[in-house]
C-alpha cells in the first residue's frame, strides 16, 4: 500500500518551519472546501489539506470498509498522517464531521495537537430524550434517499454534462468531478457513519484548547448543539459567526479566518 | 386585415415558462420567484419574498442537507449547479421532486452577489429513478438470491451424487459403485501391472435369522457386519453391499497372502462378538471367497471369487477360501 500522503492526496504549503495548520473537509466535498480560507494562513503557518478516505482525489486503496466504518478509522488516518508527516503541536480544523474526527484524533494521541478548531461541529446528529442533535431518524432516512437520488443521477446524467459543458471553466468540471467520485456505496456508508454516530462522550476526553465556530440558521448544526458542544469540552471558546448555513469557510471566508486567527 | 397578435411580454414568459425560476441572495433567501413555482407549491408569493425564506427551508430535511453540504459549497467554488435532485415542500407538506439548475453571479468586486435558479418538475422522472434503483436491487436480491439456489443446488446435486453411490442400508458402497471401482482397478492393473483383489462375504443362515428375530433385526445384523467389515480393511479398500446379504471388498495393491490375511481379520471380525439386537444377542458367521488380478475381467474375478465362496460354504461355513490362479484351490481356516 502507498504512503497516506499519496493515498488522502496530501497537499503541504506555506512556511514549513511555521505551526501546522491541517484542514479537514466535511461529508460530500474535498480540500477545495478550504481554497478561500486556507492561502491566508500560508505566510504564518505550515498548512496541510488532505482528502478525506473515499472523497475527492483519495486513492482508491485509501477507502476500507472495515477501517472507515466508523469515525475512528478517520481519526486513524488523521494520526498516521500526522506520523508521516511528522507532525505535532498541530492546529487540528475540522469542518462538519471532521470536527468530530478532530476530537477523537486528539483523544487518541493528544501529544500530537495543540489546538482543535471546530467548524460546525455535532457529535450526533438525531435527537435523543433531551438532547437535541436537530433530526428525526426519519430525516436522516430522507437524507439517505436524497444522496441516492443524486448519485444516480449524476452518474447517469451529470458527467456528459460536465464533459459537454463548453462555457464553464476546466476548473469547475474538474471541482465536480472530484466532488462526485465519491463511490455510491462508499457514499452511503459514510453518510451513515456520520449521520448516526455519537461522539458525545468524547467531548470531555479532549485534552486541548477548542474554539467552536458557530453560524446562524445552520440547518446542519443549529445552535443549541453547537452550545453543547461547547459546554461538554473541558477548554473551548464559542464564537458565533455572521454567517448563515453550514459552510462559513465559503459563504463569509473573510469571517471564518479572523475568528480561527484571533484563536491560534 | 392581418390580424394583430399579441406580443408576449418577457415578463409573461418567466411567469409562466415550464420551468420554476428563484433568485435569491448568496445565503439562499428568496428575492424573486415566478408563477409556475408557486402553482406547484401553492406557497404565497409575498410570503416567499418577506426576507426571511431560504430555498434551504423550502426543501425536505434530506434534501436540505444534501443542499447545504455539497450543493452549496459546490455553487460557490464552481460558480453552478446542474441537475441536483432536491425535494420541495408544498403548501399542503407533500414534497415534489425536482431537478435544481443554480448559477452564482459575481457583483463588480468579484463578490457572490445572486444565485438564478431554475427547477424542473422531475416527478416523472424520479418516478423511473426509483423504478430503475429497484431494479438494480431486485436485481442484486435475485443474483444473491441464484448463487444461494445454486450453492444449494450444487450441494444437493454433491449429495444425491453420494447416496447414487452408497448402499441405503448399511451406508458402504452400492454394488454399482464397486462395479466402478472394479473396471478401475482392471484399468489401473492393465495399464500399470498393479495387483488388486477382490473378496465376497456371505452371511451364513442369514435367513434363520431373518425367520427367528425378524426382517429388522437382519437388517441390524447387515449394518453391523459393513461396519465390522469397514474397519478390517484398509484406506484404499472398498466394502459395499454386493446384494442381499452378500459384501464385496476391493482390496487394492495386494498379493494372494495380503489377501488372506484381510479375510480371515474379517471372519473374526464377524464370528469373535455376538450382535446384540434389542433384547437379542446374535451369533454370526459369515464365510468368504477371495481371487486376486490377473484374470481375463473384472466379471471373471469375480466368478472365481464367487466359486470360491461357494467352496467356503461347502466346507462348512465361517471360512475363507482363496481361489487360485491355476485350477488348484487353497484352503484356509
Amino acid at each position: 500500500m502507498s504512503s497516506i500522503i499519496e493515498r488522502l492526496n496530501v497537499t503541504s504549503t506555506g512556511d514549513p518551519t511555521a505551526p501546522t495548520l491541517l484542514f479537514a473537509h466535511g461529508f460530500g466535498c474535498d480540500q477545495s472546501m478550504w481554497r478561500l480560507v486556507a492561502p491566508a494562513f500560508e505566510s504564518t503557518h505550515q498548512v496541510v489539506l488532505f482528502d478525506l478516505a473515499g472523497c475527492g482525489r483519495s486513492a482508491p486503496d485509501a477507502y476500507s470498509t472495515s477501517r472507515h466504518d466508523s469515525l475512528a478509522g478517520y481519526a486513524d488516518d488523521v494520526l498516521e498522517l500526522c506520523r508521516e508527516l511528522d507532525l505535532s503541536d498541530v492546529i487540528f480544523v475540522g469542518h462538519s464531521v471532521s470536527a468530530m474526527v478532530g476530537v477523537l484524533a486528539s483523544v487518541r494521541d493528544p501529544s500530537r495537537f495543540a489546538k482543535l478548531v471546530l467548524v460546525g461541529p455535532s457529535p450526533r446528529y438525531v435527537d435523543d430524550d433531551e438532547y437535541v442533535g436537530g433530526f428525526s431518524a426519519a430525516d436522516i432516512e430522507g437524507l439517505l434517499d436524497a444522496l441516492a437520488a443524486n448519485w444516480l443521477g449524476w452518474s447517469a446524467t451529470m458527467a456528459p454534462v460536465i464533459a459537454a459543458n463548453p462555457d464553464r471553466p476546466e476548473v469547475g468540471a474538474e471541482l465536480t468531478a472530484a466532488f462526485c467520485r465519491m463511490d455510491p456505496d462508499i457514499a452511503r456508508r459514510f453518510a451513515h457513519v456520520t449521520f448516526l454516530s455519537d461522539n458525545r462522550e468524547d467531548l470531555a476526553r479532549v485534552a486541548v484548547p477548542a474554539l467552536v465556530l458557530q453560524c446562524a440558521e445552520d440547518a446542519i448544526a443549529p445552535q443549541p448543539v453547537g452550545e453543547y458542544v461547547h459546554q461538554h469540552l473541558p477548554e473551548s471558546r464559542l464564537v458565533l459567526l455572521g454567517a448563515t448555513g453550514h459552510c462559513p469557510q465559503l459563504s463569509a471566508p473573510g469571517e471564518t479566518i479572523a475568528a480561527i486567527r484571533t484563536f491560534v | 386585415v392581418t390580424p394583430v397578435h399579441p406580443v408576449e411580454s418577457a415578463e409573461e414568459l418567466y411567469e409562466d415558462a415550464p420551468c420554476g425560476y428563484l433568485l435569491t441572495d448568496p445565503a439562499g433567501r428568496i428575492l424573486r420567484v415566478n408563477r409556475t413555482f408557486l402553482r406547484w407549491t401553492a406557497l404565497e408569493r409575498d410570503h416567499l419574498t418577506a426576507g426571511a425564506t431560504r430555498v434551504q427551508d423550502l426543501l425536505t430535511a434530506g434534501s436540505r442537507v444534501f443542499y447545504e453540504m455539497q450543493c452549496a459549497p459546490l455553487l460557490r467554488l464552481q460558480g453552478m449547479l446542474r441537475e441536483i435532485a432536491v425535494d420541495v415542500v408544498c403548501a399542503d407538506g407533500h414534497p415534489i421532486p425536482v431537478l435544481m439548475n443554480a448559477t452564482l453571479h459575481m457583483d463588480a468586486r468579484g463578490e457572490p452577489a445572486v444565485v438564478r435558479m431554475t427547477l424542473f418538475d422531475a416527478t416523472e422522472r424520479r418516478s423511473y429513478e426509483l423504478a430503475l434503483a429497484a431494479a438494480r436491487d431486485a436485481e442484486g436480491e435475485a443474483r444473491q438470491r441464484a448463487e444461494e439456489l445454486s450453492e444449494r443446488l450444487g450441494a444437493a446435486n454433491a449429495e444425491l451424487e453420494r447416496l447414487a453411490r452408497v448402499d441405503a442400508l448399511t451406508e458402504v458402497a452400492n454394488r454399482r459403485a464397486l462395479q466402478e471401482q472394479l473396471r478401475a482397478c482392471v484399468a489401473r492393473a492393465r495399464r500399470h501391472g498393479t495387483d488388486f483383489g477382490v473378496a465376497l462375504l456371505d452371511v451364513d443362515h442369514f435367513k434363520r435369522i431373518n425367520d427367528t428375530y425378524g426382517h429388522e433385526a437382519g437388517d441390524q445384523v447387515l449394518c453391523t457386519i459393513a461396519a465390522r467389515m469397514r474397519d478390517c480393511v484398509r484406506q484404499e479398500d472398498t466394502v459395499g453391499r454386493w446384494g442381499g446379504e452378500e459384501f464385496l471388498v476391493i482390496a487394492a495393491d495386494t498379493s494372494d497372502d495380503g489377501l488372506a490375511v484381510l479375510c480371515e481379520r474379517t471372519r473374526r471380525a464377524i464370528n469373535g462378538t455376538p450382535i446384540r439386537v434389542g433384547n437379542d444377542t446374535i451369533s454370526v458367521t459369515a464365510s468368504l471367497g477371495c481371487a486376486t488380478w490377473p484374470d481375463e475381467s473384472a466379471d471373471a474375478l469375480i466368478r472365481r471369487a464367487d466359486e470360491a465362496l461357494y467352496r467356503a460354504k461347502d466346507e462348512g461355513r465361517d471360512r475363507f477360501v482363496l481361489a487360485s490362479h491355476v485350477p488348484k484351490v487353497g484352503v484356509r481356516g
